[in-house]
């Protein structure tokens, strides 16, 4: 009798480590909210950060993204993280993953993750990853994103020299924030209820 | 019935007779056995108690802990910022030149994408809000009268829009 209590109980209090996030509830349709609540607590088993994979779930909620999509997101997302992860190796704090991840999918190595890390053996990689992927995604190509980032990184650049190198290719003539620009209106793929 | 050794000339059936007559007597050693049988049981009992006392407290300690584990881990999930590097907030601020808009509001991962959250405030036909962020890595977008998704046209565009609409970057540190 004690043993079942105390065996019920343990699984009750472990259990509510890995309870359903109630904004994937509140948020989603109970089948979706499932079904990314079973790669979120796949992902946490596996010593992954979660919390990008609640966002993605969000954010395709907020953009009006049907359930099969933004299953989809998120278990793309989450095997990012993996390969990320490993990547980084072990310990590896969840800003180097999350970066990771993005720089994966836009299109970097995992070499290129490595010597980075090998430049930079102590310091976060958050941000040279950030920027080598944000590079990407302004439309530079990988080799010589990779290039610009690397030769930074070889120099022991702080964080606000790759910042600085990113935001010279994003507005050359300017510095974020102020510049305000007319900007293009683009309706959102389905509107949010 | 016979009433006394005497009437019995049987020296065997008498001291028979006279063994009977004492009862049978436990031996002290029976006794012993017993009462410490008794002892024990009483000792098990004990132990068993405090067991059940230690269980329950060990059962309620892990149901606490669980619980306050999952608060703090809730308390995190409603920061709702998952490439932070957990140092001090710093203001950031958002602007959007746009006219012709009843509404502008600004999500993204430090909100939860909830057009609801973070509306943002006009002036002519500038929109901005600052908000406290956590040195960290952020996608997000503006929404425009509750529809329009829109990039914010002085950041980094995200590389990794999954769903078909702008979305921009912004790399807070320390």
């Amino acid at each position: 009798m004690v043993t079942r209590t105390i065996l019920l109980l343990s699984v009750f209090g472990f259990g509510s480590l890995f309870a359903q996030d109630s904004r994937l509830q509140t948020r989603l349709p109970a089948d979706v909210a499932n079904q990314v609540q079973r790669l979120v607590d796949s992902a946490a088993q596996h010593g992954l950060p979660t919390e990008p994979l609640v966002q993605k779930a969000l954010e395709g909620q907020s953009k009006g993204a049907d359930g099969g999509r933004i299953v989809a997101a998120v278990r793309t997302l989450s095997g990012q993280l993996g390969e990320a992860s490993t990547t980084l190796g072990p310990g590896a704090p969840e800003a180097d993953v999350v970066a990771g991840a993005a720089c994966l999918k836009a299109g970097a190595t995992p070499e290129m993750i490595t010597e980075l890390r090998r430049l930079r053996p102590e310091q976060s990689l958050a941000v040279p990853l950030g920027v080598l992927s944000d590079l990407v995604a302004l439309g530079v190509d990988v080799p010589k994103a990779w290039e610009q980032v690397h030769s930074l990184a070889a120099s022991h650049g702080p964080d606000t020299e790759f910042l600085a190198l990113r935001d010279r290719v994003s507005s050359p003539n300017s510095k974020p924030p102020p510049g305000p620009v007319q900007p293009k209106l683009v309706p959102s793929a389905n509107p949010p209820p | 019935m016979l009433d006394s050794e005497d009437r019995i000339d049987d020296p065997v059936v008498a001291a028979v007779v006279a063994e009977l007559k004492h009862g049978p007597v436990p031996s002290l050693s029976v006794e012993d056995r017993v009462i410490g049988a008794l002892n024990r049981d009483l000792k098990s009992q004990r132990v068993r108690s405090r067991l059940h006392l230690l269980a329950r407290a060990a059962a309620v300690l892990l149901l606490l802990s669980g619980s306050i584990a999952a608060a703090w881990l809730g308390s995190r999930r409603l920061a709702g910022s998952p490439e932070t590097t957990g140092s001090a907030s710093q203001p950031v601020r958002f602007t959007l030149q746009a006219s012709g808009l009843r509404r502008v509001a600004v999500v993204g991962d430090f909100n939860n994408w909830d057009p609801r959250a973070t509306p943002m405030r006009r002036h002519g036909g500038t929109w901005d809000i600052t908000l406290p962020l956590r040195p960290g890595r952020y996608r997000y977008s503006f929404v425009a009268d509750d529809q329009k998704y829109l990039a914010d046209p002085v950041r980094p565009p995200a590389g990794d829009d999954d769903f078909g609409t702008p979305t921009s970057v912004i790399t807070v540190v320390n």
